[in-house]
């Protein structure tokens, strides 16, 4: 009963945890221009994060060793460092744009002003990754991450014509309003959001933390193979929800209070509501898997003593480098940039610099040296060079289209 | 010597006019300037449609008070900064009708908007009819211009 119990628990914070602000603001906007167009997107975005996410758990559970441990072993300190330098470069971007997203949500329910919000969750988020235990913190999040199933029932209260929504979801078109350079822009952008560089550095030094061995790769796959594409669901269900609501009405979404609007209309004062927590969820839980993948990785490269089960005291250089990069986002946020602006440019960078960190790891997760008898095998070897290739293509096209399109206008 | 001093400040000439060059007022083409209007409008729309499904929403009792402000107030900041930005652009000669036309409707367009903004803020409920109506017309008048321009 425990084990099943264990299973249940990953899966389920799994899906509540996969959503974060880039998904459900890029969802929404890809949603709210293209209908359901980009839903392949999402589809091999999703198994994109499985293939990566499975092999550097099984790398972590089998080597013991984390990304940036094993990153700046295999690369060398000087390419290590500036691998270390452009993938924190993004996380830190993304821990901006999640802490401006926590602002956002409680605006959304106190109608205060965002920026005034920032300072007060900046601390919160601190405090939390201070003091909270790592399990409590991975399973509050996660589960309450859940409540955006409120979009999958909202969709289907709307009572849309699934037919159309498959026809659009099934076919590669673009309304005729678009222009396939800003198709290829969003495409590019939604790969980046449910492919995130953080999301991988945080499993795998979780998968650490928590003393994952060879026999935890069952419960690792489940999470990861189960979870995963459960999550990726409710990013369609985001998608679908603006395809249905939004896009007829010449809504483009550029804030928060938007891509909850389908929710209210079809679901009332309650689904909103429900909507709001698992905005707030969403948003915080992926806040504190960025600062803690900050200080995971930053930590990692440099040998310190880093983690959450380890006293404070002992893991100070992590504990600083947690702070410091709390107090640099809340700095940025009060400078009054857009946090739906910093979002758009984290998840197109963060395409950019998927290739820096997923490259290694498949290079490890195929070295028998380190992985034994759990190296890769020959599906995963293909599964995994076949996602080379897409992140590549996605990285190289990303720059090129956001400065063409002028980020998708 | 001065031949080599001219060498020496000419990257700083080039850096100081990139830089005056970026700072002043744009006066687009004809084709840039019509392009620019084509996306200040189904911008436009999209707030506009945002305040009256909101409103609506508000009506029918569905959507939270703070929601809607929130919702409300985060489309009235975009709309104004996307309007200020196109009316400092000089428009060529030959679009003064298009400027004159797109200038009256985005004007409409962001006091309709402040209107629906200010209602939800005193829940001035029986406005919020008058508002949806106006809020629809003006969608369909923008809508006409888009199409025009596209």
């Amino acid at each position: 009963v425990k084990k099943v119990f264990a299973v249940a628990l990953g899966i389920l914070t799994a899906i509540g945890g996969f959503v974060d602000i880039g998904d459900l603001v890029t969802n929404a906007q890809v949603g709210s221009r293209f209908g359901l167009s980009l839903a392949w997107v999402v589809v091999l975005g999703v198994a994109g994060i499985c293939v990566f996410a499975e092999m550097s758990g099984r790398v972590a559970a089998v080597s013991g060793r984390a990304t940036f441990d094993l990153i700046r072993e295999r690369l060398g300190p000087r390419v290590g460092l500036a691998n270390l330098f452009a993938s924190m470069a993004v996380t830190l971007l993304t821990f901006i744009a999640e802490i401006g997203g926590i602002a956002l949500s409680l605006t959304l329910v106190t109608s205060v002003h965002e920026f005034l919000w920032v300072p007060f969750t900046g601390a919160a988020v601190w405090i939390v990754l201070w003091r909270v235990k790592f399990s409590l913190l991975e399973n509050v999040f996660g589960l309450l991450g859940l409540a955006l199933v409120v979009f999958a029932v909202a969709l289907w209260q709307l009572g849309p014509d699934w037919e159309q929504l498959w026809h659009q979801a099934s076919t590669v078109a673009k309304p005729q309003s678009e222009h396939w350079s800003t198709y290829s822009y969003y495409a590019v952008a939604l790969f980046g959001a449910a492919m995130t560089p953080y999301e991988v550095f945080f499993f795998s030094s979780g998968g650490v933390e928590e003393h994952w061995d060879a026999r935890k790769l069952g419960l690792m796959r489940s999470n990861v193979f189960v979870g995963f594409p459960l999550g990726g669901l409710l990013s369609l269900a985001i998608a679908g929800c603006a395809a249905v609501t939004l896009l007829p009405a010449g809504i483009s979404v550029d804030s928060l209070g938007q891509v909850g609007l389908p929710v209210a209309l079809a679901l009332g004062k309650l689904g909103l509501a429900v909507a709001v927590l698992g905005f707030f969820a969403a948003t915080f839980g992926a806040a504190c898997e960025t600062g803690l993948s900050l200080g995971y990785s930053i930590s990692q490269y440099f040998g310190w003593q880093w983690g959450k089960y380890v006293r404070p005291r002992e893991a100070a250089r992590f504990h600083a480098v947690v702070l410091l990069a709390t107090v640099l986002a809340v700095g940025v946020l009060l400078t009054t940039i857009d946090p739906i602006m910093v979002t758009e440019f984290s998840v197109v960078f963060s395409a950019v610099a998927l290739p820096l960190t997923y490259f290694p790891i498949l290079v490890v997760a195929n070295d028998r040296d380190y992985m034994g008898d759990h190296a890769n095998g020959r599906l995963s070897n293909f599964l995994g060079s076949f996602f080379l290739v897409v992140v590549l293509v996605a990285a190289v096209a990303a720059l090129p289209l956001m400065v063409w399109t002028k980020m998708g206008q | 010597v001065n031949r080599a001093r001219r060498v020496r400040a000419a990257p700083a000439v080039v850096l100081l006019v990139l830089i005056g060059g970026g700072c002043t007022v744009a006066s687009p083409s004809p084709a840039a300037y019509r392009e620019r209007t084509a996306l200040v409008i189904t911008d436009a729309i999209s707030h506009v449609a945002t305040a009256q499904k909101v409103l609506e929403a508000s009506q029918d009792d569905k959507i939270l008070g703070a929601y809607a402000l929130a919702t409300v107030r985060s489309s009235d900041d975009t709309l104004n900064t996307a309007v200020g930005a196109y009316e400092e652009l000089y428009p060529p000669r030959s679009m003064d009708p298009t400027f004159n036309r797109a200038s009256s409707l985005l004007g409409d367009a962001t006091d309709l908007v402040t209107a629906a903004r200010i209602a939800l803020y005193r829940h001035d409920r029986a406005d919020y009819p008058g508002l949806v109506d106006d809020l629809e017309q003006l969608t369909a008048e923008l809508e006409r211009l888009e199409k025009e321009l596209s």
